[in-house]
């Protein structure tokens, strides 16, 4: 059976590093696993809340235009926007082993 | 396939998870499942979809098969999920290899260098070092926090989102089948975390259990395990290439998942070391991604793992006539059977099967 001995898997892994549409996959990615912890994290606090019969709709208000609050949002949206665009900017980390790859399959054909 | 019954393994924690508070630990967690969903995804809606895409290509050569399925939206899906989901489990906001780093004091107190330590980056081979195998940043034989990221890994689930408590069950069981005796000499080659290593002393408690790895950091891991465990397990920093044992030292000499790691001639030296070290009549198992299912398809899909997960040697020892290699070097009986790390069924697999899986080969072989 014929292998891929020739640089198509260069091509495949340069389109999975560097294309837009790697890219954009990255950031809805890393979206996305804000969004899931974000999730848990206030299911978890509810639960807690609703145990304790202690969810109010004005404490809730009152909190949110308190200084700690304001204080942890303006770390938040430094660190959540860096997460999220880090792989538009960065892109792939992991070194590009298909060279190694295809002298491997040439010295085996 | 038959099906084989889940056998109770480890009952401790993974090591170096007490360093974390209860939120990150709480973080860690919910990101890791997050990933494992999206694994889920992968593993069974885009990787069926694309099988079925390419089915029609079934008699084309795997290079054709690339060709072809490039313009695919699937397979392109499923590639970047298959690379970059790697990428995000190690290096993402709350990544292992993220979290342990932020950790690195914590872990260097847990796990302070021994004597094995002085220059024992030096002698790493180039294939271990210049790849990120399974695309961990910086591998296992650079810090003891890569270590302590990667046990994290193994004690959740695999590159395809299963447990793979089952696989480590079914390795130190067939170890102990092939015991000649209780009090047995038994050597695991690339050893790692010693996660296999230990389970072969658990399995077997009156044999003499070694371990050898390059990877210092990683055996600082085993040796602390194996001691929280209170387990008479040596662990050697040693090349599996050049091991340093006299001749006929072990009765079964073993290695998990090591082989589709090893360029060629790397795997054919580790053989010659497997024959040399074994005692007559003692026995070797080589347990590892051998037999590749599914033709042309199966090919394309596993040359592209190879090269997608910075596993580039996979291929080549798919493409190794193991039954001949150890046929040359004088071994009998040998014995090749497939196994489903997701489930533990075992026989030998023609098709792909329907959820994609590291499906490997226990192969087993006797020294007359």
């Amino acid at each position: 059976m014929t292998s891929l001995a020739d640089k198509r898997w260069s091509a495949h892994i340069a389109r999975l590093r560097n294309s837009p549409e790697s890219k954009s996959l990255g950031v809805s990615f890393a979206l996305a696993s804000e969004l899931f912890l974000l999730k848990a994290e206030n299911k978890r606090l509810r639960l807690v809340l609703k145990r304790k019969g202690l969810l109010d709709d004005r404490d809730e208000t009152a909190v949110a235009e308190s200084e700690e609050f304001r204080k942890w949002l303006q770390n938040e949206q430094t660190a959540f926007s860096r997460s999220i665009f880090k792989a538009w900017l960065e892109t792939d980390s992991s070194p590009d082993v298909s060279g190694e790859f295809e002298s491997e399959v040439k010295a085996k054909a | 396939m038959t099906q084989t019954a889940k056998v109770e393994s480890r009952s401790k924690g993974p090591f170096g998870l007490e360093i974390l508070t209860d939120e990150q630990r709480f973080e860690m967690d919910v990101y890791q499942a997050f990933l494992n969903g999206a694994k889920g995804f992968w593993r069974d809606d885009v990787y069926a979809r694309v099988k079925n895409e390419a089915s029609s290509l079934a008699n084309q050569s795997p290079s054709n098969i690339e060709l072809k399925m490039q313009e695919s939206d699937a397979y392109f899906l499923y590639s970047w999920l298959e690379r970059r989901m790697q990428q995000f489990k190690y290096a993402g906001r709350w990544g292992l290899e993220t979290m342990a780093e932020a950790h690195m004091n914590d872990i260097d107190r847990l796990l302070p260098a021994d004597g094995d330590a002085k220059g024992a980056a030096d002698s790493v081979p180039y294939y271990v070092k210049d790849l990120d195998v399974h695309q961990h940043p910086g591998g296992l034989w650079t810090s003891s926090a890569n270590a302590v990221a990667h046990e994290w890994y193994q004690s959740g689930a695999s590159f395809s989102g299963v447990g793979t408590d089952v696989m480590v069950d079914y390795y130190s069981k067939t170890v102990l089948e092939l015991m000649p005796r209780k009090d047995a000499r038994v050597l695991d080659m690339g050893c790692t975390l010693g996660r296999m290593t230990l389970a072969i002393k658990k399995a077997a408690p009156g044999a003499y259990v070694e371990g050898i790895d390059v990877c210092e950091p990683a055996l600082r891991l085993a040796k602390a395990k194996a001691r929280r465990d209170n387990l008479d397990v040596t662990f050697r920093l040693a090349n599996c290439e050049e091991v340093p044992h006299p001749d006929a030292s072990f009765d079964v000499v073993g290695s998990h998942w090591l082989f589709h790691e090893l360029p060629k001639k790397a795997i054919k030296n580790t053989l010659d070391e497997m024959k040399r070290l074994t005692k007559k009549g003692g026995a070797v198992i080589v347990f590892d991604m051998q037999h590749v299912p599914g033709g042309s398809i199966g090919l394309w899909l596993h040359e592209g793992y190879a090269v997608r997960n910075n596993e580039p040697y996979a291929a080549g020892y798919s493409g190794l006539d193991m039954t001949k290699e150890l046929k040359d070097r004088g071994f009998e009986d040998i014995k090749l059977l497939d196994f489903d790390p997701g489930t533990g069924a075992t026989g030998w697999l023609e098709d792909l099967p329907p959820k994609r899986t590291h499906y490997s080969t226990v192969i087993t072989a006797r020294k007359p």
